[in-house]
């Protein structure tokens, strides 16, 4: 059976878990690293914007600023795609690994088959998840682009009866799969909704977390199902374990030369070419 | 005359300038595109570096370049469409266009026959 690093981190500030994110996907990418699947969580409430999204244009940027100035939230710019997403009473997970560790499958297969174990989680407490392609299949705006992540639904976004819970999504180099996402206890519309521009309100039912879908558990509970569900989903077995002394250091100079720099967070530019 | 890479690009070339754009099959693995980054005119690009980033519905993918070359035009369309990628005519799907590098590159890549010959093996 395969093993799987678990890294289990506490609270850290945006720019530094995005960092150590990318860091997890250079060392898989170009040393061989092993398959890693990583848990963190946010040190203050921290918007994460989609690689390409522009927020001067996409969102409510008065109103971020206004957010980031006074209200102790974070602003930071993910490497992988999609809409924004408001990190805040919720668990993320991060994993990479290599092509070899999934078989031959396309993005939406593979995307498919790595959020499983997220379902098969959820429904250890009961809920009634399943991927929006099954749980909203009538629903015509489906695959429609949204400037925030919960406002949209893709085929295999994850849902529980039928709105969608957290937000994923993927960054491929060669043969290496990186992906993260969002499992919330909690999804404030009042703050998020407000961000969007006045061209595009929040749709009827918007994105829900685990406490509004009925969930009660403690969140040892919940990671202890994720990790259980991932075992079961993918066939693997995780073995404790933390980053090496290498990869902190190559994601404090991520962290300092490309994601705490406003020139990558507001505008996507990365002068230093490491994204 | 028509070149497909094993990364399911295509790789028209007439005259020692190539246009490159996404075969069917890598339109099947990307889903549907939502945004292309492509490189500056000018850029001059290595065999097997980044070519450009393509975002679609579930993840962001770099795609390398197939043969260096040095380029010279965009697919304008994309910057507004870039959902023209997943055109069903092939045709439609292109990238940019750009001035070979070294011709012999081309040796490395396949004919249509092989590509389709290659496409079954990969499949079976």
């Amino acid at each position: 059976m395969i093993e799987w690093q678990l890294w289990q981190d506490g609270p850290g500030d945006g720019a530094w878990n995005m960092a150590l994110d990318q860091a997890l996907a250079e060392a898989v990418r170009d040393q061989g690293h092993p398959p890693v699947l990583r848990f963190y969580r946010w040190a203050a409430p921290t918007l994460s914007l989609g690689r390409f999204q522009r927020p001067e244009r996409d969102l409510d940027a008065p109103r971020l600023r206004r957010h980031l100035a006074e209200d102790g939230w974070q602003l930071v710019r993910r490497l992988t795609g999609g809409g924004a997403l408001l990190h805040h009473k919720e668990e993320t997970y991060a994993l990479a690994c290599r092509q070899e560790h999934l078989g031959a499958l396309n993005v939406k297969e593979s995307y498919e088959a790595l959020c499983a174990f997220l379902i098969g989680a959820y429904r250890r407490f009961g809920l009634e998840a399943s991927f929006a392609a099954l749980s909203r299949a009538d629903d015509p705006s489906l695959g429609a682009k949204t400037a925030l992540c919960f406002a949209g639904h893709e085929e295999y976004d994850v849902t529980v009866g039928g709105r969608k819970l957290g937000g994923n999504a993927q960054r491929r180099w060669h043969d290496t799969v990186f992906q993260h996402g969002s499992i919330p206890y909690e999804v404030d519309w009042s703050a998020l909704g407000a961000l969007q521009t006045a061209a595009a309100p929040p749709p009827a039912q918007g994105a829900l977390g685990l406490v509004q879908a009925g969930w009660t558990g403690a969140p040892l509970d919940l990671i202890e199902a994720l990790k259980a569900a991932f075992e079961s989903s993918r066939q693997v077995r995780l073995v404790p374990s933390e980053p090496e002394p290498s990869l902190r250091h190559r994601a404090e100079h991520l962290k300092n030369t490309l994601y705490a720099q406003d020139s990558w967070t507001w505008q996507g530019r990365s002068a230093s070419g490491l994204a | 005359m028509l070149y497909y890479s094993k990364s399911n690009l295509w790789i028209d070339v007439s005259e020692g300038f190539a246009r490159i754009g996404l075969a069917p099959a890598a339109q099947e693995h990307l889903g549907d595109v939502t945004f292309v980054d492509l490189p500056p005119v000018t850029a001059e690009i290595a065999r097997e570096h980044t070519l450009c980033t393509v975002e679609s519905v579930k993840a962001v993918m770099d795609l390398y370049a197939p043969v260096g070359l040095k380029i010279t035009n965009l697919n304008a369309v994309l910057e507004e469409h870039p959902e023209t990628l997943n055109h069903p005519d092939w045709r439609q799907a292109w990238l940019l266009e750009g001035s070979l590098d070294d011709a012999r590159e081309l040796e490395e890549l396949m004919s249509p026959e092989a590509y389709e010959a290659y496409l079954k093996g990969s499949s079976a």
